[in-house]
């Protein structure tokens, strides 16, 4: 299988007068055809630092990237500000969490189609259009012509989040990144846009990033999760692992735990919260929160273990075991 | 659309009939009387035969509520009596000041029309950037400098040092440089300050993160979805500023001699010429009302929001 | 974190202290009496005993400029401290009783906002008369509307706040409850919109007198001062320049004050 997107040794730092804070450290992650991808962690790990920064998002002023990216197999410049932008929304389109803002209030649903489109191609307006109503149709969104002509506030949440998903896949990009598509929506409308991704993951071997803090969409939708603690990939395992016998980071198992369940245990809760950026320290960034921590957690360095062929861990219990 | 303009339209008979109540009011509970006001500009004699004529005159022997209706039937028919001072007729005298003013209004209307945008994307563009700097520096002085004082600067370095300017008199375009601009300043640096922090504000919006992800030029994305935005909330207050302006015209038009509504209304104070004061009242109202009519016609307009309503 | 108090609030405070150490002792300050005409020293160029020259009768610029510092500065402060007072009560007071004294209140004030206070003004000053007392009892008149709504709306949350229900739980009168529990909340907000607005009143009472409808001759006082020089724009500038300056420089002062207390309370919020 192809691979669409890869990081090797994504780092990201944040420059503050003198100094350099680390936000995001040696992340190594894929993505190969038709696979659906879940990048999980609570909020403030860098789950959306680091789509921003793949993406070239970020002020160069302020922040500073550290490793290479590949888009379908093509190494990233990410000194060239125009090819970064003509990478945006072609080989990379993003749905994000809150449609309902997202969307220039005051632009008709096709202006979107239309200025995105402009943007990566020379198709006409009247193309464009005809374009979006097949994407649209698509999402069964039910009379899309008229759709079309309408003003983002005259939508349901629902509705724009199916539309950002027509916009993103307009421009057939190698993968698709879902920033928390389903915070801001009501429950059936995350069961349906989560079938929905599934069900282009599924028909056109559309590749997607999934990125939540919701485990349980995670795992039904996922094909391979990267779990993210303080902006370390703590673990990264095959969806089939996501078990409490199974994940070998005390993070992830207490990710687990707290996932609400049919039983009659009362539901652990994860005490505390991750560490703020000014507070990161070196060493295991988790050893406060942790069980199982010791001293010589505070000074690990947060290498990699592989527990198999596709199950990585950074945890110092861990060295060796495998 | 239509609908929207006719419930506007029809929003504004209540507060004519309180403005119109105010204005008779007003001068019906005068501490000076009325008539002796009348007499004395006239130097007529106090006798009871000229009291009693210059009553029959203003009708002042008829019930309130009588006088009220024949003082509104008059001014229906633009009739606002004559001046006490000046023996002219109010509408005359009110009808040419306010066109004096209503242009010196519309030169103003031009600088801000014109430098608001200018300043406030250069401003915006690089914050704290040496533009940024500049346009900040310009609001500051601008809302601090009193227009009269802002005006006799100018009337001393372009009219008397310079020479390039003529002072007074409003002849030539040339005559409505200076009180347009000492005019607009003061509400140019107000709107620019406001559209300064609307373009922050809203080049840190998710739709700005969402336009720049689909790979949207920089360029057009500052040009259309931050600038029209942010210039939403500045339209609908440029639009009420019209009544401002020529409400604001009083002290600009004493410092260049504008032969305005100004003017007009400091000598009828000084004067205590009511029958213009009670004129002044009923004119400024109504500018104020059409000034906030175009201002919310001016934002449907732009703003889809408010043409179609919230979920439409 | 506790930010730096920038450079240019040194400048203005000492500046401003300046003007209050003019108001506190300008009668001992002046040298010459204001009033003397003296036709055979018309227009005297700035000297040591003239510092500001001298106007058309021959009396001296700079002692008529410490006296309508005082005067201009003074009066306007007077009236904002009042306006205070007044509007802060009365949005209180609606607040807290409620019902129809607070619909009254809200209308009138929704009424008169929808003019500007300029033209309020010099409606009020034109049905009573131009004078000193009726321009300061029209500012008086139209200004509390600010405070009045600034004061009821903070008023109307505070009066929910636990420790105003608990006191009066206690069985604390209304009055204890309005001036130990409620006022010192509004305190900040009331403190930052009067040095706000200050600069502006300063200006509008000048403006006022400029035009011959707020403080009368001859009181001494900026306004008044430009107003008679200006006349002499052609010939004699320095005349009509110093009051300028002066006044410019007051306004400006209390505009950057304003500015920077407004920025540091909403910092703290």
């Amino acid at each position: 299988m192809k691979e669409q997107l890869r990081t090797e040794k994504w780092s990201v730092y944040l420059k503050q007068q003198d100094k350099r804070l680390r936000v995001i450290t040696e992340t190594d992650l894929k993505i190969k055809t038709g696979e659906i991808i879940g990048l999980i962690g609570e909020s403030g790990c860098g789950k959306s630092v680091f789509w921003k920064s793949v993406l070239g998002l970020q002020n160069p002023a302020v922040w500073e990237l550290e490793g290479n990216a590949w888009i379908r197999g093509e190494m990233v410049n990410f000194q060239n500000p125009e090819e970064l932008r003509s990478m945006r929304g072609r080989e990379a389109a993003v749905i994000l969490q809150d449609p309902m803002s997202s969307f220039d209030q005051v632009f008709t649903i096709e202006q979107h189609f239309w200025e995105t489109a402009k943007a990566h191609t020379n198709w006409s307006r009247k193309e464009t259009a005809e374009k979006a109503v097949e994407l649209l149709r698509r999402l069964y969104i039910r009379e899309p012509e008229q759709v079309l002509q309408m003003y983002p506030f005259q939508c349901s949440g629902g509705m724009l989040q199916r539309i950002m998903i027509a916009i993103a896949l307009m421009m057939e990009p190698a993968v698709l990144i879902a920033d928390e598509p389903t915070t801001s929506v009501d429950v059936t409308v995350q069961r349906e846009i989560l079938s929905m991704l599934k069900e282009l993951n599924q028909k056109q071997q559309t590749s997607i990033l999934y990125i939540s803090h919701d485990l349980r969409a995670v795992e039904s939708i996922s094909d391979y999760v990267y779990v993210m603690y303080a902006g370390y990939v703590v673990e990264s395992f095959p969806v089939s692992r996501l078990k409490e016998e199974n994940v070998r980071h005390p993070y992830t198992q207490k990710l687990l735990e707290a996932r609400p369940s049919f039983t009659k245990k009362r539901l652990p809760v994860l005490q505390g919260r991750p560490p703020e950026l000014m507070e990161r320290q070196s060493g295991c960034p988790f050893a406060a929160r942790c069980p199982m921590a010791d001293e010589a957690c505070k000074t690990f360095d947060m290498k990699k273990t592989a527990i198999s062929e596709n199950h990585m861990v950074r945890c110092r219990k861990q060295e060796g075991l495998s | 659309m239509r609908k929207y303009i006719i419930k506007q339209i029809l929003m504004i008979i209540p507060t004519l009939l309180i403005v119109s109540i105010v204005a008779f009011g007003m001068i019906r509970m005068l501490p000076a009387d009325a008539v002796e006001t009348y007499m004395l500009a006239n130097h007529l004699e106090m006798t009871d035969e000229n009291i009693a004529m210059v009553e029959e005159k203003f009708g002042l022997h008829e019930p309130v509520v009588t006088q009220y209706f024949s003082w509104v039937s008059a001014v229906l028919h633009l009739d606002f009596g004559e001046s006490y001072t000046s023996n002219q007729e109010v509408a005359d005298m009110l009808w040419k000041a306010f066109k004096a003013t209503a242009q010196l209004a519309g030169a103003a209307m031009l600088w801000i029309v014109v430098l608001t945008p200018v300043l406030g994307i250069f401003s915006a563009k690089k914050p704290n950037g040496w533009m940024d700097g500049f346009t900040r520096m310009f609001c500051l002085m601008g809302t601090a400098i009193p227009t009269f004082v802002l005006g006799f600067f100018m009337i001393r370095l372009f009219g008397v040092q310079l020479k390039i300017l003529p002072v007074s008199g409003k002849e030539s375009w040339m005559n409505y440089i200076m009180p347009s601009f000492a005019l607009s300043l003061a509400h140019i640096s107000s709107f620019v300050q406001m559209l300064r922090n609307e373009m922050l504000e809203n080049k840190k919006g998710a739709f700005t993160l969402y336009a720049n992800a689909r790979g949207i030029k920089e360029g057009v994305v500052f040009r259309t979805h931050i600038l029209k935005n942010s210039m939403l909330p500045v339209v609908n207050t440029v639009g009420i500023s019209i009544g401002r302006l020529i409400a604001g015209t009083v002290v600009i038009e004493n410092v260049f001699s504008w032969p305005g509504l100004g003017q007009l209304i400091t000598k009828a104070i000084l004067a205590r010429d009511y029958p213009v004061i009670q004129a002044y009242i009923l004119l400024i109202a109504i500018v104020f009302i059409c000034a906030n009519l175009i201002a919310d016609l001016l934002s449907a307009w732009v703003d889809p929001r408010i043409r179609l309503g919230e979920k439409g | 974190m506790k930010k730096k108090i920038p450079f240019r609030i040194y400048i203005v405070s000492a500046f401003l202290l300046l003007v209050l150490i003019v108001m506190a002792f300008a009668p001992q300050l002046i040298t010459h009496d204001p009033t003397a005409v003296d036709l055979l020293n018309k227009y005297d160029p700035s000297s040591l005993t003239y510092p500001f020259g001298t106007d058309d009768y021959g009396r001296c610029v700079f002692c008529r400029c410490l006296l309508a510092i005082r005067n201009s500065v003074g009066i306007a402060v007077s009236i904002e401290t009042v306006t205070v007072l007044i509007g802060t009560i009365l949005g209180m007071l609606a607040a807290y009783i409620g019902g129809v004294f607070d619909q009254i209140v809200n209308v009138v004030s929704e009424a008169l906002l929808s003019f500007p206070s300029v033209i309020l003004i010099m409606m009020i000053v034109a049905f009573l008369g131009a004078s000193t007392e009726n321009i300061i009892l029209a500012m008086l008149m139209v200004n509390w509307i600010w405070y009045t709504r600034i004061s009821r709306s903070l008023t109307l949350t505070l009066k929910e706040r636990k420790y105003v229900q608990a006191a009066k739980l206690c069985g604390a009168s209304s009055a204890t409850i309005l001036l130990r529990h409620i006022a010192p909340g509004l305190m900040s907000q009331m403190v930052v919109q009067f040095t706000m607005s200050l600069g502006s009143v300063i200006l509008g009472l000048a403006g006022f007198s400029f035009l011959g409808i707020g403080i009368q001759r001859p009181t001494p006082e900026l306004g008044i001062m430009i107003s008679d020089g200006c006349g002499l724009i052609r010939t004699n500038f320095m005349v009509l320049f110093w009051p300028s300056l002066i006044l410019f420089l007051i306004v400006l002062s209390f505009q950057i004050l304003g500015d920077w207390v407004s920025e540091r309370l909403r910092g703290r919020a």
